[in-house]
């Protein structure tokens, strides 16, 4: 028999297992005279069907009364700086914000139906600042966004090819800009105007891309108004790095800077080094994301490398190596996870070597 | 009733202890051996067999935790069952998914001797294992000593299948490392 499974001799070996580990598990089960295991109930649940009827009245502009004093508004999840955008804006004392499960939801304390099991510690992503403010008559830093099924995908800036296109999910309307009304925020409006498809492998819930006319795909991603307890939040219920990647490469902070220019292909790693990225996710999972505000400045100064794990599906996953062991995505650039500082140096030498 | 009482039954050779047993533990083991065989009559039989085994070793046995005695004597018979049953054929149980699931664990290169004996590779998974967070523990614990199915050790662990799935994978990839740096290839 062992001979046709060795992984027999672990089963054999588990029935050998510490009492008090065993016991650990019991608890949870749900005692062992207890008839059921108990069913968690994830407060996600009960506030995702709210979140969805709300979100598109907030988007219509319920909550531009909020920021009133402060010219600060919010377009669903998202923040809006406007200067000159006040006509018409100071109405409307709605009264729904008296509700408190709306104002939970404005202050980012209701999950975004993802993170099922978001920990009490864990952070929510601030909402995001669009700045329409208008300067010589023109609008400033107006970042690429749009609404769908009341999410705020925002712009990320990062390109892959047509090779991780999925299904068609949505046309935004492009009709947002610095004089939009608050009428104008409803679904499927944002700053830009194109069909947006699923990314293969990732939850179209966080991600989903855009083909523009020269071929090149570009992500949008849903990260703001978010709650996020541990890295694996984002690398399995998100991103959906369930199991083995293909491959890593990676770019010098140097290389990816100028890679607009020189058009750089990231460097392969080589397969040997795979147990150690496997512990990098390992590591990157089990630890908590943490405010990049709250890291030292040195940490967060700048990414020592670029890092792009490529899952099945063939999508690579771009994480940014900072300093003192702190890992962030790119497209969440609020937030950072510390993984296991020998982990982190382990990675760093062999990028190093791979120089 | 108290463990404590129970296994006093035991040590008395008074009868009621194997009804006690039945009582208290009863579904607990059936649900095992369940995971293991996947048939009622089979799993009801193990757990019969578990009474006669636990009626046989105490005395001289007397178990600090009752509950992990008798499941580890439900596990050991119904794993030798479905051995028995499974020469010809899988049956398709939790247990055949997680043989597979497992071959993340062993290697395909070199082996340790064949005699290598489960207390020492025990040994070694105990040490494994309380070096993981005691999430990642539940997960392992509750996948492959319960044998319980990936959508309940998520539920019963508070997170969501994708992520229990993603974090199994990496305790196994974890075990093996370990098991190779103590010297353990299977």
């Amino acid at each position: 028999m062992r001979e046709e499974n060795r992984s027999e001799i672990i089963h054999d070996a588990l029935n050998l297992l510490d009492d008090a580990l065993i016991e650990e598990v019991e608890e949870l089960r749900g005692g062992v005279v207890e008839k059921e295991i108990p069913k968690k109930i994830y407060s996600w649940k009960k506030w995702t069907a709210l979140a969805a009827s709300v979100c598109v009245f907030f988007v219509a502009g319920a909550v531009w009364n909020l920021g009133l004093e402060k010219d600060i508004f919010s377009i669903g999840f998202v923040n809006v700086e406007s200067k000159d955008a006040e006509a018409g804006l100071k109405n409307d004392a709605d009264e729904d914000m008296e509700n408190e499960e709306v104002k939970d939801l404005l202050d980012g304390n209701i999950s975004d139906g993802i993170d099922a099991e978001a920990e009490e510690s864990a952070i929510t992503i601030p909402a995001l600042n669009v700045n329409l403010k208008k300067e010589n008559g023109l609008a400033s830093d107006m970042i690429g966004f749009f609404i769908y099924e009341g999410r705020c995908y925002v712009q990320t800036c990062d390109y892959m090819t047509k090779d991780v296109v999925g299904d068609y999910v949505c046309t935004s309307t492009g009709l947002i800009d610095e004089w939009t009304s608050k009428d104008g925020y409803v679904e499927f409006a944002g700053s830009i105007e194109a069909e947006f498809y699923e990314v293969k492998g990732i939850n179209p819930e966080f991600m989903l891309c855009t083909v523009y006319e020269d071929g090149v795909v570009e992500t949008f991603v849903h990260n703001n108004g978010i709650t996020l307890g541990r890295g694996w939040e984002l690398l399995a219920d998100r991103l959906g790095m369930e199991e083995e990647f293909k491959q890593v490469s990676y770019l010098t902070g140097e290389e990816w800077e100028k890679q607009y220019q020189t058009k750089q292909e990231p460097t392969t790693i080589s397969d040997e080094h795979r147990e150690i990225f496997d512990k990098f996710l390992a590591s990157y999972g089990e630890n908590k994301f943490v405010l990049k505000k709250n890291i030292s400045t040195n940490a967060k100064a700048e990414a020592v490398y670029h890092l792009y794990i490529t899952t099945k599906e063939d999508v690579p996953l771009h994480f940014l190596l900072l300093r003192d062991g702190y890992v962030s995505y790119y497209g969440l650039d609020q937030v950072c996870v510390k993984i296991d500082e020998k982990i982190y140096e382990a990675v760093v030498d062999i990028l190093k070597t791979s120089e | 009733m108290t463990d404590e009482r129970i296994v006093e039954l035991y040590w008395n050779r008074d009868e009621s202890a194997v009804a006690e047993t039945q009582s208290k533990y009863g579904r607990y083991l059936t649900k095992i051996a369940y995971n293991i065989l996947t048939d009622m009559e089979d799993s009801l039989e193990t757990v019969n067999d578990t009474y006669m085994y636990a009626w046989k070793s105490m005395p001289p046995h007397r178990p600090s935790v009752l509950s992990t005695f008798l499941a580890k004597i439900t596990r050991r018979v119904a794993i030798d069952v479905l051995r028995k049953k499974s020469r010809d054929k899988r049956i398709p149980s939790e247990y055949t998914f997680s043989l597979s699931e497992l071959d993340d664990v062993v290697s395909n290169g070199r082996t340790t001797d064949e005699q290598l004996e489960a207390e020492e590779l025990a040994k070694a998974i105990n040490g494994y294992l309380k070096t993981i967070s005691a999430e990642a523990r539940a997960l392992f614990i509750g996948r492959y000593f319960f044998l319980d199915s990936l959508k309940d050790v998520a539920k019963y662990c508070g997170m969501s299948e994708s992520k229990a799935k993603s974090m199994l994978y990496r305790t196994r990839c974890g075990l093996k490392t370990y098991l190779e740096q103590e010297g353990y290839y299977i």
